[in-house]
């Protein structure tokens, strides 16, 4: 584990938290550490859909019926299968976000549940 | 390999074991229970099990209920394990609502089931018995 310097202000409190839900301070941190890398990246995936929703029209006459791995609006990769897409730009490009979408005739990435109710 | 349907529902719902896995932290998940539901697109993962394999987020979408009503969703590449059967780079719809893992027909169109409705059982069917089937 690397070393990082928490103000005491900060750290007073998540002793006092540690202690409070029997963990280890490091391991609190480790958490909100882990929250926020996720959270980062969807906020990324957000901007990024907004891209790639500004571009469908073009997007779609070029890939449609492909997933595309795209990056600050760029097209980085396309592939008919989803899963060997994400797999080639994991390789390629590590652990930096990527969007990966399929191109259909509408941008949003939708998906159906017939049998549930989303208030049930 | 046969299993029993699962009777906290009433009428019994058909389940098959599955067990998840992540190329990206090469770790799987326990076996898990997964409802077969036909009218589901996709298959819906709580996602505590994709935290705790580690997934990326690749995207976001929407799901639509019968009602028409949408809520916002993440979307993740896994393995998804049913029986010896491995089905490589599945888009799955990580739920932070649901409690159980829900198996659409994103994974459902890849199997031969056999739904045997008066035993309440499920069937994974072998290779030499589709084949007769499909004969027949």
């Amino acid at each position: 584990m690397s070393d990082i310097e928490v103000s005491i202000e900060l750290f007073r409190p998540l002793e006092q938290l540690a202690a409070e839900h029997g963990k280890s301070v490091e391991s609190i941190v480790e958490e909100l550490i882990v929250d926020y890398l996720r959270e980062q990246r969807h906020q990324f995936l957000l901007q990024e859909m907004a891209r790639f929703r500004a571009q469908h029209a073009e997007l779609h006459g070029r890939y449609e019926g492909q997933f595309i791995a795209m990056r600050d609006g760029r097209v980085l990769d396309h592939d008919i299968d989803g899963g060997i897409l994400y797999k080639r730009i994991r390789e390629k490009h590590g652990e930096i976000p990527v969007l990966i979408v399929a191109v259909n005739e509408q941008p949003e990435q939708i998906f159906t549940r017939l049998s549930h109710s989303l208030d049930s | 390999m046969k299993i029993p349907y699962q009777t906290r529902y009433y009428p019994p719902i058909p389940t098959l074991s599955i067990r998840l896995h992540s190329q990206i932290s090469d770790s799987f998940s326990a076996s898990l229970p997964g409802l077969v539901d036909t009218g589901s697109d996709a298959t819906l993962i709580p996602m505590s099990h994709l935290i705790q394999l580690a997934a990326e987020e690749t995207a976001t979408g929407w799901l639509v209920s019968i009602t028409g009503e949408r809520k916002p969703v993440s979307l993740y590449f896994v393995d998804i394990y049913v029986g010896s059967i491995a089905l490589s780079g599945i888009r799955v719809i990580g739920d932070k609502d649901a409690g159980e893992v829900i198996l659409g027909r994103d994974v459902l169109n890849k199997l031969s089931l056999l739904l045997d409705g008066p035993q309440s059982t499920l069937t994974l069917l072998d290779d030499k018995t589709v084949r007769r089937l499909r004969r027949e």
